[in-house]
């Protein structure tokens, strides 16, 4: 693959895949007929990245609001005033489990799970499909909500964060080790798919009652 | 000169759909048809993904069509529903523009 050929193709990546599927070889076509400059660049990022926001369903949308939502929390109690602020404890904690050993903390709640309960039913009586389908975008949303707690994770590897440096740390726990703030996410992943799929089963239950 | 239209820029005239309604007026083309079609007759030159974006709007309102073909480069041709709203498009702002060339006429 010539080196033109490997840029057009990284170029559409910026679109969604079931629009590549559709246009992708057209575009590419063209891409390879021309000079790939910056501003020809620029413009199929830009085409790629508004396709991707046209076509986002409602749980890349909640997604984003949940990844908002921790990144504030996170970024309020590493920037705000000692005295109001918890740093990076506010947004993970020690888990009583041996695996994870952290847990994120706006995760664990009640009200979370509710969420991605209701959110699973809904999803269902709007577009039926399986459960697993509801399972999958409420892990989808989960994982979207972890995405800062594991950039923080990589950042304390690298060294980019000290624990130490934390006001509210006076020395990082061995607990709190990069690893394992990187994968507390992931390790929700499967019980939001449980409560994904059990608010798909409650909408199910929902859209019989109605019919 | 040409320019790289995303919006319109130069006005309505450069609007992408609006150049790639009337490039398909003549008959189907492909992407890369449509874009030295457009440059030609409109000096715009569209940027591939502004020419996608376009073409997938299109086709989603139903203003074109592609046409089935072996090839990488698919065709696309104008629909009815299409033709007419080029037509419309076209007479408007041809009204606009006797409008406007008329009161800027020296007295």
């Amino acid at each position: 693959m010539s080196a033109r050929a490997a840029v057009a193709r990284t170029l559409l990546l910026a679109y969604p895949s079931s629009w590549r599927r559709e246009y992708g070889a057209e575009l590419e076509d063209i891409l390879l007929s021309r000079p790939i400059g910056p501003l020809v660049a620029g413009d199929v990022i830009v085409g790629g990245l508004a396709e991707r926001i046209r076509s986002a369903d409602a749980s890349t949308w909640l997604g984003m609001a949940a990844l908002a939502a921790v990144l504030a929390d996170l970024l309020w109690n590493i920037t705000a005033a000692q005295s109001t602020s918890q740093g990076l404890m506010a947004v993970v904690g020690r888990s009583s489990k041996t695996l994870p050993t952290i847990v994120v903390l706006p995760l664990m709640s009640d009200g979370y799970a509710l969420f991605l309960v209701i959110y699973g039913a809904w999803r269902q009586i709007r577009r039926g499909g399986s459960l697993s389908n509801d399972g999958v975008a409420t892990a989808k949303i989960t994982f979207m909500a972890g995405l800062p707690v594991i950039v923080v994770g990589i950042l304390i590897g690298i060294g980019a964060i000290d624990l130490a440096a934390q006001r509210q740390i006076d020395a990082a726990p061995v607990w709190l080790t990069p690893w394992a703030v990187a994968t507390a996410p992931l390790f929700r992943l499967p019980a939001a798919w449980m409560l994904g799929a059990l608010g798909g089963q409650i909408g199910r239950w929902v859209g019989r009652v109605r019919e | 000169m040409c320019n790289m239209a995303r919006k319109p820029a130069n006005g309505p005239a450069s609007d992408p759909e609006l150049l790639i309604l009337s490039s398909l007026a003549s008959g189907p083309n492909h992407g890369y048809g449509m874009m030295n079609d457009i440059e030609t007759f409109a000096e715009v030159t569209l940027g591939a993904g502004t020419l996608y974006t376009a073409i997938t709007r299109l086709v989603e309102k139903k203003l074109i069509a592609p046409v089935s073909s072996s090839g990488r480069q698919r065709p696309y041709r104008l629909t009815a529903l299409g033709a007419a709203s080029l037509a419309e498009q076209l007479k408007n702002m041809r009204r606009v523009a006797t409008v406007g060339l008329a009161r800027l006429r020296p007295a």
